[in-house]
């Protein structure tokens, strides 16, 4: 009944401390929002006091989530819920490994997605975005 | 059946926001179209059409019960949601990767 923890890893080419600084300073740069936002292409998103916030071209924002654990330079952790009320939180840690030749292996496991839940509580929390596809969703299977 | 199905059309069915809200709502429980469209800012045709998508993309089966319809979500939908969200963290740390060379690059050039 449970979505198991999606796991994926990238390697870059620099060191642990500049790849965390990277993600988290320059997010606005790289991240794709275009395909991967709550308001699409044209707006922002930053780490800003804790929290990543998404800022659309119209000027509305959208928390994705608040970082829960943050140690420089190996680890990134925060919960995700962009386009849904944290309550809809799932968990997303990201860390960074040297991988002995100069350059990092980034490893992101995402996880938490309930294997039951409530149905009045789903229908307060889950009203827009992933996090309540993938409830709604693992509830089926 | 779950084998077949595509998360490229996993990833283009749940690209858009009201067959997000299709899928939660179908979460509740099997609903015919017409209580699907009373819930939503948009007409019958439309959400009749989003779920056309939607079934062609693995996530919603529909079962005919006398004359109604139901639509209802589908056990495979929660395998293709797996592999979309698999491409989707693939996608975004392609991204981080590529924005990280791009600099490591341009850094390199300026100091050969």
């Amino acid at each position: 009944m449970n979505i198991e923890p999606v796991v994926r890893q990238v390697v870059v080419p620099c060191p642990p401390a500049r790849a965390h600084r990277l993600f988290v300073d320059d997010i606005g740069t790289w991240w794709p929002l275009g395909e991967h936002g709550v308001f699409g292409a044209g707006g922002t998103v930053t780490v800003t006091e804790g929290r990543i916030v998404e800022t659309g071209p119209d000027g509305r924002t959208a928390v994705w989530g608040t970082l829960t654990d943050v140690a420089e330079p190996g680890l990134l952790a925060f919960t995700w819920h962009p386009g849904a009320p944290p309550e809809a939180a799932t968990h997303v840690r990201v860390t960074f490994a040297d991988d002995g030749a100069g350059g990092t292996r980034v490893e992101l496991v995402h996880t938490g997605w309930p294997a039951h839940r409530d149905p009045r509580a789903a229908r307060e929390a889950y009203d827009r975005g992933w996090p309540g596809v993938l409830a709604a969703l693992a509830a089926a299977a | 059946m779950s084998n077949l199905v595509s998360a490229h059309a996993v990833l283009d069915a749940l690209g858009d926001p009201t067959r997000r809200q299709i899928v939660e709502r179908l979460g509740h429980g099997p609903r015919p179209v017409g209580a699907l469209a009373d819930a939503l800012p948009v007409g019958r045709p439309a959400v009749s059409k989003h779920l056309r998508v939607l079934t062609d993309a693995g996530l919603v089966r529909h079962t005919a019960v006398g004359t109604r319809h139901l639509y209802s979500l589908a056990p495979a939908g929660r395998d293709a949601v797996q592999a979309w969200l698999t491409e989707q963290w693939g996608e975004v740390l392609g991204a981080f990767a590529e924005h990280v060379e791009t600099l490591e690059h341009a850094d390199q050039r300026r100091s050969p």
